[in-house]
């Protein structure tokens, strides 16, 4: 755990140099809300009905959907890109000089990204709440930030495979893409499973953030227990732990490769 | 810790790489995609407090060694021991014997501090609070960095960022270092300065143990006790440094003679007469190989008896092929890729 800080401190430290960069992603998220704002004003009557059962407001739904997507981009971005970076740099290969293991190294490198975006998702959150008709239920925050966590340790997996490809073939080979914009599409993201084609709509279920999205939605904004969600909670727990540990053993397993063929650096 | 006089111990370490490892040419079976031998059964050992080097030209393997001994890279066969510790086996525990300097200094993280680059360093090796503190200071002062530990690693000159490395590498006070061509990116003086230090600081005060990887023979003749010298892959000779220099200085000379006579001078050194020197004040410079050091006495002395006029007949300064060469019966294509480059 001590390791793992380390790591986080310092590449916090370095990332928290980039101050304008810093400022300019805040200030973009406050400018981005505006246009769902009004989208989600217009289609209102038109998707109330479907949403009900999550969200009696469209532009709430729409921002917990995209506080959801914040999460999964940067679950399946954030290690396949460090872990090629680190690659080019000869910066893995030094960091595995040491006595660190793998999974603290990479939650250490991370932890920074996803800080930020819990950062950025108030800042939705606390416009959305200044500016929504219906109320956020802020009792049950801590509730909807362990939904989030889930979500994020479950498409955490999908980074693993990611970075896994990375070390083999120096490409992610658009595993992140791939699993973004399916999740995007099925996932309950910016529309209900109701509204999804009746060929795709059963695929919704393979896709976590179906589960994490219906069970956040229902917790923030319409003040329901953890244990109202439970059949959405399990789904994604299951959904967490399996990911880990197929992201997991394909890096380690990975990780073993690299050592044996020398591509934990760019020659 | 072992008490063992040999410190590091590696025996027929053998490894192969993929020149191309494209999956998709090496199913077509394209040439370069089957395994090139990077290392061929190579043993060596190095003993505690000794500053030993690994000596050769780029593409000898000297970096693909370190990176076996240091567990980032596993070999195809052979054994590694660290320390006294199998350093396959039980790769944590060989980590926490040796710290790395690698040749690359991007491997710093450039946006922070040259301290906190320590600290990190400091803590994945286990250190906290006041006793990682005094570390990272004492390291930043053993290499003079400590009014600039403050400074951004982004701001820093190659000479320091090298010295940044070092200071990462010795927070922890390891009992081995591993160093893969220090003084590559560094200035002349920068470079003198550093192997004082190596010399002075890490080996005779702190009793570090060395490995050093260089294809510089001045920085091993400054630095190293012993050496080995790697041509593709193998070891093609072990010794000290002395030895190795009496083998080989000396076989090359470099004799100034009056331009008048330099026809008569390139016969008597065996060089091609259709090449001619430029002549600087009436003289002509010309650098002659010799069977050996012995040669040379007899070699002037046939020079002056021929009515050369000889003004100046010393010894090369000792090069990396020369080296290569007198431990090799012909010359080998690494000392004339060397020859050929310089």
């Amino acid at each position: 755990m001590r390791r793992m800080m380390a790591v986080t401190r310092a590449y916090t430290l370095g990332m928290l140099t980039y101050r304008t960069r810093t400022l300019v992603s805040l200030l973009s998220v406050l400018v981005a809300v505006l246009p769902v704002y009004f989208v989600a004003g217009a289609l209102q009557p038109l998707a109330a009905k479907a949403i009900a059962g999550e969200s009696t407001e469209y532009f709430t739904y729409l921002i917990v959907g995209t506080i959801a997507s914040f999460v999964m981009a940067e679950a399946v971005n954030a290690i396949p890109s460090l872990v090629n970076s680190y690659i080019n740099s000869g910066t893995l290969e030094q960091i595995l000089t040491t006595p660190i293991r793998w999974p603290s190294l990479m939650a250490g490198l991370s932890a920074y990204g996803f800080g930020w975006v819990a950062m950025r998702a108030l800042v939705l959150l606390l416009t959305a709440w200044i500016w929504a008709t219906s109320t956020i239920a802020w009792v049950r925050f801590p509730e909807f930030a362990i939904i989030m966590s889930l979500l994020a340790v479950a498409y955490a997996g999908v980074g693993l495979v990611a970075a896994s490809l990375v070390l083999l073939l120096r490409s992610s080979l658009f595993v992140p893409q791939a699993a973004l914009t399916a999740s995007v599409l099925l996932g309950t993201v910016y529309f209900p499973r109701g509204v999804l084609p009746p060929a795709f709509a059963p695929f919704a279920a393979f896709v976590p953030a179906t589960s994490a999205l219906s069970a956040a939605r229902q917790v923030l904004l319409r003040d329901l227990p953890l244990r109202a969600v439970l059949p959405d909670l399990v789904q994604l727990v299951g959904w967490a732990v399996g990911g880990v540990l197929v992201g997991g053993l394909c890096f380690h397993l990975a990780l073993r490769h690299a050592r044996r063929a020398g591509t934990l650096t760019q020659y | 810790m072992s008490d063992a006089a040999e410190t590091i111990v590696l025996r027929d370490v053998t490894k192969s790489f993929r020149a191309d490892r494209s999956l998709l040419r090496r199913l077509k079976g394209a040439p370069g995609t089957t395994p090139r031998p990077v290392l061929d059964s190579v043993s060596l050992t190095v003993a505690r407090g000794e500053i030993f080097g690994l000596v050769g030209a780029n593409g000898a393997g000297k970096t693909t060694l370190l990176k076996i001994l240091s567990t980032v890279l596993l070999p195809d066969h052979g054994a590694v021991r660290v320390d006294g510790v199998d350093a396959l086996a039980d790769p944590a525990t060989a980590r926490r014997r040796l710290a790395v300097v690698p040749a690359d200094e991007r491997a710093l993280f450039w946006r922070i501090s040259a301290a906190e680059n320590v600290r990190l360093f400091a803590s994945l090796y286990g250190l906290t609070g006041a006793a990682r503190a005094a570390a990272v200071h004492r390291a930043l002062e053993l290499v003079g960095l400590a009014d600039a530990g403050a400074q951004q690693v982004g701001t820093f000159s190659s000479g320091m960022r090298q010295r940044t490395l070092i200071a990462r590498a010795l927070v922890t006070q390891p009992p081995i270092l591993i160093l893969d061509e220090p003084t590559r990116s560094l200035d002349p003086v920068s470079a003198r300065e550093l192997r004082r230090f190596i010399r002075d600081v890490l080996c005779a005060q702190l009793g570090t143990t060395i490995l050093l990887a260089t294809h510089s023979t001045e920085e091993a003749l400054q630095l190293c006790d012993r050496a080995a010298l790697m041509v593709k892959g193998t070891i093609v000779a072990t010794d000290s440094l002395a030895r190795l220099q009496a083998r080989a200085a000396g076989a090359r000379v470099r004799v100034r003679v009056d331009v008048m006579h330099e026809l008569r001078a390139r016969a008597l050194l065996h060089l091609p007469a259709e090449i001619r020197g430029a002549a600087v004040d009436g003289h002509v410079v010309l650098d002659a190989t010799l069977p050996d050091a012995a040669q040379a006495p007899v070699v002037l002395e046939a020079l002056v008896r021929a009515g050369v006029r000889v003004t100046e007949f010393a010894p090369l300064p000792l090069t990396l092929a020369d080296l290569l060469e007198s431990v090799t019966p012909a010359e080998t294509p690494a000392a004339a890729a060397v020859r050929r480059h310089a």
